[in-house]
């Protein structure tokens, strides 16, 4: 299985080259890719040194142009696949069908992968992509369980790759709207859920609060971490009683599953977190590199070592869930 | 003229409310009704031979019927109950993921797009007409400056593709695959007929100063399910 690491910067593309990845993908800086925030991304020039450097020691590089263009945006984004096309990227990870066309046919001989932003469940959903658009790959919505991977798995028409670690989205990806409820961008929109403009601090007697423009998404006493204000793992009262009454932040651990995930033919783990600063992706790149190698060589035997667990854990917010944790109290 | 249609039951109600639901909405002026469980797969108050039925019963009393789709795909048996709606050529279906596109048009069924169907351009929107889309749902997220340029385009390109809009009711914003504990409140009682669009609205932000900040359609699979 191939490791894919993201790169939200030039240093971070770098150091999850050096760690081990196999791939590592990256976005331009504009709203073409779901990781719009200030001081990420690619220039043309910058991306051309990434590419040149992982291409020089064995690495490949995919470029994210997973967002939506509206008719307004249309030529932005087609831009934007021009661009990737002319540097040479390894593949380009699309969500819209109007730009997975374009992409078939003005480059056919780049690789498309769908993202997780196209939001495809199902064989039939993946048949769709690959009969309309050719797909290669696809990248599962983090909403699936092990088991429902595995129902996938078993049909599917292109390769599949697995989100292994890291933030997780707990609605189904590149199907949400929560954002655009209260600001005027989503991540299908303009790359950003609750974006950093829209976000208030304020402290009160009551503790810190963080809002959404003028909503209250969370309220922080003494000693509680504040995490970022996204509107789905707020805390909101219900009946009296104030709790993450969607969802509590976790994060995503996929580790213990290596041998499954194996066995299923994923081709695949991406690990999260184009936010995430260098020395993360360093330790993360480093610690599934060691994993994947000791699944490869193992012949059949793999040990999840305690060392690896900890290091995941201690880079993690809030507790760490593996794939499909939230769906078993009622499947 | 602008039609009136009128969406499918976003909540999770007991078999005799939706027939008693449908009973009244035959009555009423809207053109077109959607039927079929569009946003949890465990509910199973009524299976799909159900939703058939009272396809039937409305055409019958004239109105447009559309069978329209779980809009989140997880299993085979999800895809099973899918299946029976897009193999079926008696009603247009609503597809509301790209599982039920592949599915209607393998079988050359015609399809319209429900809103969580990502259509943001007029690419796309000419891709699925190729393959037999008729008429498409705006996604809930989109502006009246968007809707204008598509349906402009869609002028110039001469394609007839009537677009529908999300006009009254709780807008689905999210489709998470958890189900929400037991204690979110039952929404208050409102007239069947202001129900239609509705979804529950769970939660406000501040103890004192109640306002809820949105909606989802995400529900808990009641032991017992709500009557009205």
């Amino acid at each position: 299985m191939e490791l894919v690491c993201p790169a939200g910067s030039l240093p971070a593309l770098k150091t999850a080259v050096d760690n081990g990845a196999n791939a590592v993908y990256f976005g331009f800086k504009d709203s073409t890719n779901a990781r719009q925030f200030a001081g990420l991304n690619f220039n043309d020039k910058r991306a051309a040194q990434g590419v040149e450097y992982a291409h020089l020691r064995g690495a490949r590089v995919f470029c994210a142009i997973n967002t939506y263009p509206q008719p307004d945006g249309w030529e932005q984004w087609k831009g934007a696949v021009d661009r990737a096309a002319s540097l040479g990227v390894d593949a380009i990870i699309l969500a819209d069908m109007g730009l997975l066309d374009y992409a078939a046919n003005r480059y056919p001989h780049i690789p498309r992968h769908l993202s997780v932003q196209g939001s495809a469940t199902s064989h039939e959903a993946l048949s769709f992509y690959k009969d309309n658009f050719d797909i290669r790959r696809a990248v599962l919505p983090r909403v699936l369980s092990l088991d429902q991977v595995r129902g996938v798995a078993k049909h599917s028409p292109v390769e599949l790759e697995v989100f292994a670690f890291g933030s997780l989205c707990i609605m189904a990806e590149g199907r949400c709207y929560l954002s655009s409820y209260l600001t005027d961008e989503s991540p299908n929109t303009r790359g950003a859920c609750s974006p950093a403009k829209a976000v208030r601090w304020q402290e009160t007697s009551q503790g810190l609060e963080s809002r959404l423009n003028d909503v209250l998404i969370d309220r922080y006493g003494p000693g509680e971490s504040a995490g970022y204000p996204t509107l789905c793992k707020g805390r909101f009262e219900v009946e009296g009683n104030v709790y993450h009454a969607i969802e509590e932040p976790v994060s995503l651990n996929t580790l213990d599953l290596l041998p499954e995930l194996q066995t299923l033919g994923i081709s695949a783990v991406k690990i999260e977190g184009r936010q995430r600063s260098p020395a993360y992706i360093a330790d993360v790149a480093r610690t599934w590199r060691h994993a994947l190698d000791n699944l490869e060589d193992g012949n059949g035997s793999f040990t999840v070592e305690p060392q690896w667990q900890r290091t995941l854990a201690g880079l993690s917010e809030g507790g760490l869930t593996t794939l499909g944790a939230y769906h078993r109290k009622w499947k | 003229m602008l039609k009136l249609s009128l969406g499918p039951i976003l909540w999770f109600w007991s078999r005799q409310t939706v027939f008693d639901f449908y009973a009244n909405a035959a009555e009423w002026p809207v053109d077109t009704i959607y039927l079929g469980e569009v946003v949890c797969s465990r509910r199973r108050e009524l299976k799909p031979d159900d939703w058939l039925d009272l396809a039937r019963d409305l055409k019958a009393c004239g109105k447009n019927v559309v069978l329209s789709t779980l809009t989140l795909i997880e299993s085979e048996a999800d895809l099973r109950r899918l299946r029976r709606f897009c193999e079926q050529d008696e009603f247009l279906v609503e597809a509301n993921d790209q599982s039920a596109l592949q599915v209607a048009i393998r079988n050359r069924i015609p399809f319209i797009t429900g809103p969580s169907m990502n259509i943001y351009n007029t690419a796309t929107l000419k891709i699925l007409a190729r393959q037999g889309l008729k008429a498409w749902n705006l996604p809930v997220e989109l502006g009246r400056e968007t809707l204008e340029q598509l349906i402009k385009e869609l002028q110039q390109e001469e394609l007839d593709l009537p677009a529908e809009v999300f006009a009254w009711g709780f807008l689905p914003l999210a489709g998470p695959p958890v189900v929400l504990p037991p204690a979110i409140t039952i929404c208050p009682k409102t007239t069947a007929s202001s129900a239609a669009c509705s979804i529950r609205t769970a939660w406000s932000c501040a103890p004192g100063k109640a306002r809820s900040c949105f909606a989802s359609t995400a529900f808990p699979p009641c032991p017992a399910p709500v009557t009205t």
